[in-house]
């Protein structure tokens, strides 16, 4: 008989899990909240269980003992997080390990050593991965964190040892205001993480983000699929992702990827995986930490080795061997993701709610889409902002921002205002063309002003005078209700126009 | 030639689309013609409307403009994705409203306002307290992430509406800065 996967996720990822699944002769159960009972990924189902947690403080995704109640009721056999939600919760993994129920994910001690980023960081000492000066391990007063940024030099970061995501985190310039920083990162990882654990290390002011995809079984054999540049960050969100990097050499990337390799062999790492590094200026780069799930930006990856990550998750999960060799793993062509998010980039990236009244993505050739809404979808507080990823594969890098900038031009939504302005600009942005941009290029380079357009505005422009003048000659023209109401054709003039 | 001819006799066809920022855009609306846009004839033509929903034609290209907020003759115009506010005038509102400007007061208190929903998981200041553009006034946690708002200018903390821990929905006033001489 088949095996019955649950999809404990929602959006994209559901209906990215459940592409690759069905491939594999799996039966696809996903979760129906009452929070977006018409989402796209339910009709991508062979099966839909309902499950109400519209009064419950927790989604359903992030409650554990719903999530195994619904796999001993629907006889489930594999159980996929996707990202986000309970995918990096050891927890999750020892319950579906006492359900038997294959959870696609490490062994949850892995799980739970890589979240934790002080044993991750002895880990990744231990196999020869190199790291930041900084504390130990955790500080437990401003006073301690003082010391050792005293000790390595400003300016220091300090981060949540349970974090993610960007929570928890704060850049420290100076010594009087450490303090400050402290208090409010404690406060935000004990409220996030539930766990205010910080630790401090030496902040590298402007670095590239380069993460290896690692992919490993259980019978010991780990290969890595390359390189993936993520540097394009707004408040330690991803917004771009590419693969592969234009900063890396040939003998680098060779380099990082033996080391991250080695890395996971050494603790015994047993499905798909990322290592995180920063790099200076210079090209040194440092383990920041090893995420243990399929990550958003995963199609770069796929787009230019051909390789399915989210099947030979699956595969591993299932105590499958890895059939490819390092050697197999060939790197075609360029690849750039944009991700579209419901956000208003000329108000701060603030978030957009409301309904998709039209919805149009681009085709062609090498373009990839990965969505999870559709014409008519609403889009509601309660998820993250992300409706799509755009991904464009092109023979080189400038094929590739050429393709993805026309994909862009192509792609129209009514309804919200998304990053797709702002995706625009950067890709077309000079830092971005010569691959020097950094992790700090929102913060530093980027104002609202920079996505206007003259032609744009002066399109915009028209049209407002076209509406206001056919206002105008309404109130001109309009006399049957000047005579019948006698009313001055001033005050209905105001009238129209408040 | 002809088209300044239109410019000087009918008035009551040309019409001034001003942004904040001072940018202004005189638009001639021809009948049956193309408008004239800063003294330019623009090939500007419309392909179809429907109620707040515009598409026009130029120079080859097809632009989709919607109507987003309305207010007196104040319009925001979407447009690839990208917002404009333009405050539309007849030559006569227009001139008026010159010699209004000249006479009004410099600057005035400013509210601040939450630019999102969320939750206020800081306050650093009191009322009373001297700000600087670009100092932290307090922290507002939406969608996971915590964002400081700071001072866009400097003066006075005259009143402050919350405290740590209110829930605040978009658009509700915070704090009320005066402005210092």
């Amino acid at each position: 008989m088949a095996k019955r996967l649950l999809v404990a996720n929602r959006g994209e990822i559901a209906i990215r899990i459940m592409k690759s699944a069905k491939e594999l002769g799996l039966t696809c159960v996903v979760i129906k909240s009452p929070k977006e009972a018409d989402a796209l990924y339910l009709k991508h189902a062979d099966e839909v269980v309902s499950f109400d947690d519209a009064s419950n403080a927790t989604s359903v995704f992030l409650d554990i003992d719903a999530l195994m109640g619904i796999c001993r009721e629907n006889n489930i056999d594999v159980l996929h997080p996707g990202y986000g939600f309970l995918s990096e919760n050891p927890d999750l993994a020892n319950a579906c390990k006492e359900n038997n129920v294959v959870f696609a994910g490490p062994k949850s001690e892995l799980i739970r050593d890589m979240g934790n980023k002080t044993i991750a960081k002895e880990k990744a000492v231990e196999a020869g991965l190199p790291l930041l000066a900084g504390s130990a391990g955790v500080v437990h007063s401003y006073e301690e964190a003082e010391d050792i940024a005293d000790k390595i030099g400003y300016p220091v970061i300090l981060k949540a040892a349970a974090g993610g995501g960007g929570r928890g985190m704060r850049i420290v310039e100076s010594r009087d205001q450490i303090e400050k920083n402290y208090k409010s990162a404690h406060a935000e990882s004990l409220a996030a993480f539930n766990n205010g654990d910080l630790f401090v290390e030496k902040y590298i002011p402007s670095p590239k983000h380069i993460e290896f995809q690692i992919l490993a079984d259980m019978h010991g054999n780990v290969i890595h699929l390359g390189e993936r540049e993520c540097s394009l960050q707004r408040k330690h969100q991803k917004l771009i992702e590419e693969a592969p990097s234009p900063f890396l050499s040939p003998q680098k990337r060779e380099e990082m990827g033996q080391k991250s390799v080695e890395f996971a062999k050494k603790i015994g790492y047993d499905s798909v995986g990322t290592i995180e590094f920063i790099m200076d200026a210079n090209a040194n780069y440092y383990f920041m930490e090893m995420n243990t799930r399929i990550q958003v930006e995963h199609p770069v990856t796929e787009m230019i080795t051909g390789v399915d990550l989210i099947a030979w998750q699956l595969r591993v999960a299932m105590g499958e061997k890895l059939t490819l060799t390092q050697d197999d793993i060939k790197f075609q062509g360029w690849a750039i993701e944009c991700r579209i998010n419901a956000e208003d980039a000329q108000n701060r990236f603030s978030p957009e709610t409301g309904i998709i009244s039209q919805i149009i993505f681009p085709e062609g050739e090498d373009i990839r889409i990965e969505t999870g809404v559709e014409n008519n979808s609403v889009v509601t507080p309660y998820f993250d902002s992300m409706l799509a990823k755009i991904i464009v594969r092109g023979w080189d890098r400038q094929n590739a921002i050429g393709r993805m900038d026309r994909a862009l031009l192509n792609f129209r939504i009514d309804g919200l205002k998304t990053t797709v302005p702002f995706s625009k600009l950067v890709i077309n942005h000079r830092d971005f063309t010569l691959g020097t941009y950094t992790t700090k290029w929102v913060e530093d380079y980027y104002t609202d002003i920079m996505l206007e357009n003259p032609v744009d505005e002066m399109i915009a422009a028209h049209a407002a005078v076209y509406l206001y003048h056919n206002e105008f000659s309404k109130v001109a023209s309009d006399t049957p209700d000047f005579e019948e109401d006698s009313m001055s054709v001033w005050v209905m003039k105001r009238r129209l126009n408040s | 030639m002809a088209q300044e001819y239109v410019y000087k006799r009918d008035n009551s066809r040309l019409f001034v689309a001003m942004r904040d920022n001072g940018r202004r855009f005189k638009v001639i609306m021809n009948e049956d013609k193309i408008p004239v846009i800063n003294e330019k004839e623009e090939d500007i033509r419309l392909v179809r409307t429907e109620e707040s929903h515009m598409c026009f034609e130029y120079r080859e290209r097809r632009f989709h403009c919607v109507v987003t907020k309305r207010n007196k003759n104040s319009y925001t115009m979407l447009i690839n994705g990208v917002e404009y506010t333009f405050s539309v005038e007849s030559v006569s509102s227009y001139l008026r409203k010159k010699i209004l400007a000249k006479d009004a007061g410099e600057e005035q208190d400013l509210s601040i306002k939450a630019p999102m929903p969320g939750k206020i998981t800081a306050v650093y200041v009191d009322p009373g307290d001297e700000v600087n553009v670009g100092d932290p006034l307090f922290a507002l946690e939406a969608m996971k992430m915590q964002n400081e708002i700071l001072s866009p200018i400097k003066g006075k903390v005259l009143e402050l509406t919350i405290k740590e821990g209110d829930v605040v929905v978009k658009n509700d006033e915070l704090v009320k800065i005066g402005v210092v001489d």
